[in-house]
């Protein structure tokens, strides 16, 4: 498909205008006919826009879809009225379970057609059973599995433990887990922007087993291949009317510098826009335009979240974690992959004392925050030049 | 004077849209992107949410009341709502207020009940008719919503998709920029960049004209017009509301010997820089004293000396300054150059914030010198003796840290100087 397409950087897109990820929506229907997924990904890499393709195509394969995002819900009962309402909406009224689900709604004591669902105040304490009848009504009395696409749920659990504890953030993890097993038609994609293990980390009891998710697969969003992030930026090019020497190569040309992620294809060419109409943009201008995105001040690619993170989120693994970066990043891009017994040694160079199991947690962080590749290589080749440029490395 | 109403430089919302459309110069290229994104809106092909980011006078309100009326004449209110907050957010407290706010612009009344009602009248509305919301001072009012009001309203976007938001601010919001937030990347982002030489020409023109000078319009697009007003370009810089002040006050025989002008016009918008100044925590306060010392762009490393702290330190806290719109990289210099090519060079924004600061302190080149030679009466010799300081130390070693050190317009003149030179040299 070549139709053009507009520039969106951030924002939500129609299932038609996601490019790409056809490969990988069919490996995820194929598992979910199995079991659920947990989808990660670093921020922006598209995971909403794959989520909302599956969900406008569930019919198709043979489920019953749900998508919610649910960043807005602060407590397990506000979770279960959300959920209850998308169901709701999703499912037809001809349906089996459509009768089921609307009498169990009416039982809360709330409108069942339309508007928000507020369950009343003492079921909604007694949140777990309620979402275990919800499960019940939509699964039981159907043929067909039904699939919830759960967007943003590292969010709201991170909200969940703020206002009502952590133990009420595990409840509700504790209590998918029992209904994704309970129930063999009930699937789940979950997915979510701050990276669950990090929510996981903190709700966890120190040195205890709890894996509330490792009944999913896990399944990471990579960026575009090449041929997908070329389709993408020509794409792009046409909608924005780009006068280019060679369209073809330009497209290339941007895919190969932004590591085929979507979101800098957009933010590219949205940088070559603005050279006018009366530029003809060569593939000298993409390499420019990727360096004022990585190096540019203000920040308008948002790429200082890459150090900011780690200051808030790794605690006493920060430096380290700092310092791994910074031997990676100098280690050269075409030169061999260090391991991380390598990384050991060199950073003993630079800090005595360096704890091989701190070590090894430091790159497993960096690793599932998609820093870093398995083979301890950056993931994305923007965030190295990005390191070494806010790092002022050699 | 023309019996036109007058031009509403801080309150163009208020202004008659023949107005706005007559003197509008040098941000159409930003109108059509936000046109398109609510085309895709209506036609159910997702929803881009766009924020511009420009300082005070940089031509946010006229650009997002351009949108407006553009907008309200192609479509009709079957077809898509469009809803402007008050520019001023003075009374939007919370969240619910936020949501009632546009809720009763739309002409719905405000449910009874808590903000899950007022979000679902919202979406309830939009889900008929496609809904375009104006917010401006976007921080100050994400700021004002809280945590869980900013994660509600993205919630309320993502499950609506029948909503476009059209933002302004003059920074930067954090509730955009940090990793962990929900709006984190969410918006297309456009830099209203100060105006070129000749979009300026263009705009007085037009202003002139607006305001009945007939004579100051015709003259501004004769090569001597053009010329004083690309000489004091390299002073006051791009900001739309400067020249608009500035083609409403010229005459002809100002615009000729212009200094006073100049200095009218400074002497105006000085308290306004004297305020921002002052509202910045130390180190970046004296991030800016060093680069109004410094007269040209400095590296982390220079900046980190300069004021006494880690280079860490430096660049964070210039960051915080790129943010807010006060500094930017330096622009590749046109000229072959070598030297230290990994670091980048920072440098104002606004050639204005100098200028203020150095009434203010007398840091800096000093203002008489710099105007005389901005305006073409090189009276004073020091800026000709820094260029030609720079250009024969750059002509040794062609190290691109020698021109850097100039002031941007200087810097250009520098560079101007040297490809002259390589045509000369064959």
């Amino acid at each position: 498909m070549t139709e053009p397409l507009a520039v969106n950087p951030g924002g939500s897109l129609s299932p038609d205008q996601v490019v790409g990820r056809d490969l990988l929506i069919n490996q995820l229907w194929e598992t979910l006919r199995v079991q659920s997924v947990l989808l990660s990904a670093e921020r922006r890499m598209g995971k909403t826009s794959v989520i909302r393709k599956m969900a406008a195509d569930a019919e198709a394969q043979g489920f019953v879809g749900v998508i919610r995002s649910v960043e807005d819900c602060s407590s397990a009962g506000e979770f279960v009225e959300q959920l209850a309402a998308g169901l709701r909406d999703a499912l037809p009224r001809s349906h089996r379970a459509a009768a089921t689900l609307r009498s169990l709604i009416s039982t809360w004591g709330v409108e069942v057609d339309s508007g928000p669902i507020r369950i009343q105040p003492r079921l909604r304490e007694d949140w777990k059973p309620q979402l275990q009848r919800l499960f019940e009504a939509v699964t039981d009395h159907q043929d067909r599995p039904v699939v919830l696409f759960i967007d943003e749920l590292s969010m709201m659990l991170d909200k969940v433990r703020v206002r009502d504890g952590a133990f009420v953030a595990r409840d509700v993890l504790d209590s998918l887990r029992a209904a994704r097993q309970r129930h063999p038609s009930l699937r789940m994609v979950v997915s979510g922007s701050i990276g669950l293990h990090h929510v996981l980390g903190d709700l966890a009891h120190p040195g205890s087993a709890w894996a509330p998710v490792n009944d999913m697969d896990r399944v990471e969003l990579t960026p575009l291949v090449p041929a997908e992030a070329t389709s993408l930026a020509y794409r792009l090019l046409a909608g924005a009317r780009i006068p280019c020497q060679d369209p073809g190569a330009v497209a290339t040309a941007i895919a190969a510098e932004v590591d085929g992620v979507p979101y800098y294809v957009h933010l590219t060419v949205k940088w070559l826009r603005a050279l006018g109409p009366g530029h003809l943009v060569g593939t000298e201008d993409v390499r420019r335009a990727v360096q004022a995105g990585i190096e540019g001040l203000p920040d308008s690619w948002n790429l200082s979240y890459l150090g900011e993170r780690i200051i808030a989120r790794y605690a006493g693994s920060a430096t380290l974690a700092e310092q791994v970066l910074d031997i990676v990043a100098t280690a050269g891009p075409g030169s061999a992959a260090l391991t991380t017994a390598e990384i050991g040694r060199r950073l003993g160079s630079v800090t005595a004392g360096v704890d091989e199991t701190q070590l090894r947690h430091a790159v497993e962080l960096l690793r599932l925050d998609h820093y870093l590749r398995r083979d301890n290589s950056f993931q994305l080749s923007i965030a190295r030049r990005y390191w070494i440029m806010s790092r002022e490395l050699v | 004077m023309s019996d036109q109403p007058p031009l509403l430089r801080y309150s163009p919302g208020s202004a008659p849209a023949r107005s706005l459309e007559f003197v509008f110069v040098g941000r159409e290229h930003l109108v059509q992107p936000a046109l398109d994104s609510v085309a895709d809106l209506l036609g159910d092909h997702g929803a881009a949410h766009h924020l511009f980011v420009g300082e005070r006078g940089m031509g946010k309100s006229h650009l997002v009341s351009m949108i407006a009326g553009r907008l309200r004449r192609r479509y009709s209110a079957e077809d898509v709502r469009v809803v402007r907050l008050d520019e001023d957010p003075w009374s939007i407290r919370d969240y619910p207020g936020l949501l009632s706010a546009i809720v009763s612009r739309l002409g719905v009344a405000a449910p009874e009940g808590d903000v899950r009602d007022l979000e679902n009248t919202l979406t309830d509305a939009a889900a008929e008719v496609p809904v375009v919301v104006i917010v401006e001072n976007l921080g100050e009012v994400f700021g004002r919503i809280g945590a869980d009001g900013r994660a509600r309203l993205r919630a309320a976007l993502e499950n609506s998709r029948r909503i476009t938001l059209l933002a302004t601010a003059p920074e930067r919001p954090v509730h955009i920029t940090r990793h962990t937030e929900p709006f984190f990347g969410f918006f297309d982002v456009s830099d209203l960049l100060p105006l070129e030489v000749d979009e300026i020409v263009e705009l007085v023109r037009r202003v002139a004209r607006y305001s009945g000078h007939q004579d100051v319009s015709e003259f501004v697009t004769t090569d001597e017009g053009r010329a004083a007003l690309a000489g004091a370009h390299g002073l006051l810089g791009g900001q739309p509301r400067v020249w608009t002040i500035l083609g409403e006050i010229s005459t002809v025989a100002s615009l000729r010997e212009p200094a006073a002008l100049i200095r009218r016009v400074l002497d105006d918008l000085l308290p306004q820089y004297q305020d921002r100044v002052g509202a910045l925590p130390p180190d970046q306060q004296a991030i800016v004293l060093l680069m109004v010392e410094a007269g040209g762009a400095l590296t982390v490393r220079q900046i980190a000396a300069g004021i006494g702290v880690d280079q860490r330190s430096a660049s964070s806290q210039l960051r915080h300054l790129a943010t807010k719109g006060w500094v930017g990289t330096a622009p590749a210099l046109t000229v072959d150059a070598g030297g230290d090519r990994r670091s980048a060079y920072y440098e104002l924004r606004e050639p204005l914030v100098r200028l203020c600061i150095q009434i203010k302190t007398g840091r800096g080149v000093p203002l008489d010198a710099a105007l005389a030679y901005a305006t073409g009466h090189p009276v004073a010799a020091e800026p000709g003796a820094m260029i030609e300081s720079a250009l024969e130390a750059f002509r040794a070693d062609r190290d691109r840290a020698h021109l850097m050190v100039l002031p941007r317009e200087w810097r250009t003149v520098a560079q101007q100087r040297l490809a002259e030179e390589a045509v000369a040299a064959g």
